[in-house]
């Protein structure tokens, strides 16, 4: 039995098809877990991560059982950022209470914001880290065993029948950012496997799809925080203050990011996924940061998310900083109704301006994904036409646009429609954790569910949300279908330029 | 150190020899995937591995070789494995490399029930080789590849023996159609353009006396590639003696400007995703990449060769290649080289029995 100091586990979500098969989803773990784990490391702490979802994929027959046969850790950190991980967070919490003495602590955004109904109703969950959690870990593992939990800041935890909350408070600053290491993927079980692991089209994972794999991606944050607070984000400017208290975004250096990546290079990494841009009107920081990758010849591709859209120049330095092969840039218009576009996202832009910057993209030869969603405020059919008929369009004019996909849009715990679903013209089916936990115990046992999306609004019904969705993806991968059958059928053929002299003649 | 095999393709390799891929599921590859599966015997799997063999020092892994692989069932109904030319990416130990690799790869075949595993080698390359390079939806631009005379020596020595030599000849357009104006004898047969979507009926038919090498006819996968139809780009040859009639087609041949040459521009393995680059793009040079032929096939061969040299040059092409030439077909090699073509590049396909 090897001793550790804190064992971290990622749960995966679990889907019982009808059919009766178990299908993992949601496999990307919180970016921050293998920062934590080294950070512990470093300390001198003995850690490692097990990811759940990955260990599956490698065997079928995987248990987290069978972890504490081989492991006795003090402390086990199950993540709960996303709430889609409500089911099978406490499911493993429960297996670790059974089967060890283990301090069992969460952490992530849905933990904290629903940490005192998780305490309250979960006894195998010891204590929930709110909000940032690098210090409070550290101080946890160096205060657990001589029972001063108070001095842990951030901690929610039992005490006796009722629950404490600590005194400290900690909000990692810049600095503390920059002390952060995301590249040592040494701490993760089969670390090799899970750099295969990617945000598909669907934004979702799908690791025993039959996809062929090329490349290797890298996770790391940019920063924290966001200025914006799209009604449906759950990481917004609000969302931050009441989950964290950080009141404005932060960055790591760019000299650190320039490192991690060197050092992803040298791991063989191939691609790194950056999905953060809380300042859309002002990138300045990218673009300072693209010239350092540039001019330390670093070779890697980028997977990068635009909040909104960008000029020429920053898809020119996107284009002439990372590595053709696995690159593309994401966009996320939402609507194809510019009306409900404006009502829904901090950084409206309107369709000509899309279309201007597709044509960028189109011109620097940049693959490009686009997502749009159903179930916005106040969107109505009518309105979900308009996206219909502009994706239409987008997929006659811009070849180079790979992905287009249409979801229902999430609610996200702590994200204004969650808060104020009146001001939103929305209506919540539930909003305590139990409920997503419910949600997610019955995908995992292919049971019905009360509710998929947990809203519906004014305007429309969870189904018709749904339908929208299905009916979106229906016709445009029908129209994707014909475009390119048309040009490898040769019903659309190419014209070479002429040589002057032929056409002159 | 141990050596280690894994499923991915590294960008040191775009970054040192560029390829296109024309395959199945295309659009998915920026975004580092090929969703494409195949159904063998009841069993369903992944068409497409990139294997790369790796050994770790201090930790870190170090890529020694990458080939691209794919299973495709043959006309007879077998399974094969089919490898493209390994590419070092360290030249270092390249004998155990191959010999680990070989270990690995025919465990994997046989694991996945196949009949053989095959290998195609560069052998000969004289020129600057235009698209497609490759039996498979993989093509390297072979600017930055050397013949690799002793890994082919290797899987020999691993049991693999040559199953056939595929040409590719080249002549310049001017000198094609001066010459092919020379010869023809354009009496027997009409050459035309035809409209491409026209053109997938037309290369159903399986009577042709002569025609370019495939891997497979029965695979859906491995032929047609997603590559754009040119204006222009298919010539064919009816029967002078009846109407125009798919029953009266006697020959035909399909080309396309060389995509590698705008590669530096789009800088993607994804061809078709850019092909508004490709219309006013200045073009070099031509490949016949599919043709067939029927009875009398040297004078058919000669008009059809002219008409799309001519097409060629209209279009400021300055260099013809013709590709999948099998070494067995010993009229047409000599014809062409009777019109000036010269041989550029061989590729030698090599097998292995599993069972």
């Amino acid at each position: 039995m090897k001793e550790l100091d804190c064992l971290f586990l990622h749960p995966t979500t679990h889907i019982k098809s009808p059919e009766g098969v178990d299908h993992l989803t949601n496999v990307v773990m919180p970016v921050g877990t293998i920062a934590l784990a080294d950070l512990l490391d470093r300390e001198g702490y003995g850690v490692r991560i097990f990811h759940t979802g990955v260990e599956q994929r490698r065997d079928r027959a995987f248990s987290v059982e069978s972890l504490f046969k081989k492991y006795d850790a003090s402390v086990v950190g199950i993540d709960l950022h996303w709430y889609v991980h409500a089911y099978d967070a406490i499911r493993i919490a429960n297996i670790v209470k059974k089967l060890s003495n283990a301090f069992v602590v969460l952490g992530g955004f849905t933990a904290t914001f629903f940490a005192e109904e998780i305490l309250s109703r979960f006894n195998s969950v010891d204590g929930v880290i709110c909000g940032d959690a690098e210090i409070p870990l550290l101080e946890l593992l160096a205060h657990r065993s001589s029972g001063g939990l108070d001095r842990v800041p951030n901690l929610l935890y039992r005490d006796g029948e009722s629950l404490k909350r600590s005194k400290g408070k900690y909000i990692a600053d810049a600095s503390d950012l920059d002390k952060l290491s995301y590249s040592n993927l040494s701490l993760l079980e089969n670390s090799d496997e899970y750099s295969k692991v990617s945000i598909s089209q669907c934004g979702d994972v799908g690791p025993f799809a039959l996809g062929s794999e090329l490349k290797t991606q890298g996770w790391f944050s940019m920063g924290r925080g966001c200025s914006m607070d799209c009604p449906y984000c759950g990481g917004g400017r609000n969302a931050y203050q009441i989950l964290t208290g950080r009141d404005a975004p932060i960055f790591h250096s760019k000299e650190r990011v320039v490192e991690t990546l060197t050092r992803f290079e040298e791991m063989k990494i191939s691609s790194t996924y950056i999905h953060f841009d809380p300042y859309p009107t002002d990138r300045r920081y990218y673009r300072e940061l693209f010239a350092m990758i540039r001019d330390e010849r670093v070779d890697i591709g980028s997977q990068f998310g635009l909040w909104a859209l960008s000029d020429r120049d920053f898809l020119m330095d996107f284009r002439r900083t990372f590595n053709p092969l696995y690159s593309t840039i994401s966009l996320f218009p939402r609507s194809g109704s510019e009306h409900i576009r404006k009502l829904n996202t901090s950084f409206y832009y309107d369709n000509e301006e899309l279309l201007r910057w597709l044509s960028d993209a189109k011109h620097e030869t940049i693959p490009t994904e686009l997502y749009f969603t159903s179930g916005l405020s106040w969107e109505t059919e009518r309105d979900f036409e308009e996206t219909i008929q502009l994706s239409k369009k987008i997929i006659e004019e811009y070849p180079m646009v790979v992905t287009l996909g249409c979801y229902p849009i999430e609610l996200e715990p702590c994200c204004p429609r969650f808060l104020s679903p009146k001001d939103w013209g929305v209506t919540l089916k539930f909003r305590k954790f139990l409920d997503y936990y419910d949600t997610f115990k019955g995908y995992a046992n292919g049971l019905p569910v009360s509710s998929r999306l947990v809203y519906e609004t004014d305007h429309l019904s969870e189904s018709q949300i749904i339908e929208l969705s299905q009916r979106f993806n229906k016709i445009i991968s029908s129209t994707y279908y014909d475009k390119w059958q048309k040009l490898m059928l040769g019903e659309k053929i190419f014209e070479l330029r002429q040589e002057e002299k032929s056409s002159v003649s | 150190m141990e050596f280690k095999i894994d499923t991915r393709l590294p960008l040191e390799v775009f970054r040192k020899v560029p390829f296109i891929y024309t395959g199945p599921d295309f659009n998915s590859f920026p975004g580092g995937m090929i969703s494409s599966t195949m159904n063998y015997q009841g069993r369903r799997f992944r068409r497409f591995c990139p294997l790369t063999v790796s050994k770790f020092r201090n930790g870190l892994p170090l890529d020694q070789m990458f080939c691209f692989s794919f299973f495709y069932v043959t006309d007879a109904g077998g399974l094969v494995l089919f490898l493209t030319n390994p590419y070092h990416l360290i030249e270092q130990e390249k004998h155990t490399v191959i010999d680990f690799f070989l270990t690995k790869v025919e465990e994997f075949a046989r694991l996945m029930n196949s009949e053989f595993i095959e290998v195609e080698f560069h052998d000969e390359i004289k020129s600057s080789i235009a698209f497609p390079t490759s039996l498979s939806h993989f093509s390297y631009d072979l600017s930055g590849m050397c013949v690799q005379r002793d890994d082919l020596s290797l899987f020999q020595l691993h049991g693999f023996r040559q199953e056939v030599a595929i040409v590719c000849y080249e002549q310049s357009t001017l000198e094609v159609e001066e010459r092919a104006e020379e010869e023809r004898h354009t009496h027997n047969h009409v050459i035309s353009s035809i409209d491409p979507s026209k053109f997938v009926a037309l290369r159903k038919v399986d009577r042709f006396v002569e025609r370019a090498y495939a891997l497979s006819s029965r695979d859906p996968a491995v032929l047609p590639r997603s590559i754009p139809f040119f204006r222009d780009a298919v010539s064919v040859a009816y029967r002078r003696s009846r109407w125009f009639r798919i029953d009266d087609l006697a020959g035909f041949l399909r080309w396309s400007p060389n995509l590698l040459e705008p590669l530096g521009e789009y800088r993607s393995p994804v061809p078709l995703l850019f092909h508004y680059v490709f219309e006013n793009y200045p073009f070099k040079c031509g490949k016949i990449l599919d043709w067939g032929l029927g009875e009398g096939s040297m004078e058919l061969f000669t008009s059809l060769l002219h008409h799309a040299s001519h097409s060629m040059r209209q279009k400021g092409l300055e260099k013809c290649q013709i590709a999948y030439i099998s070494d067995d077909q010993s009229s047409i090699k000599a014809f062409l080289e009777q019109l000036g073509f010269k041989r550029v590049h061989t590729i030698k396909l090599l097998r292995k029995r599993l069972r």
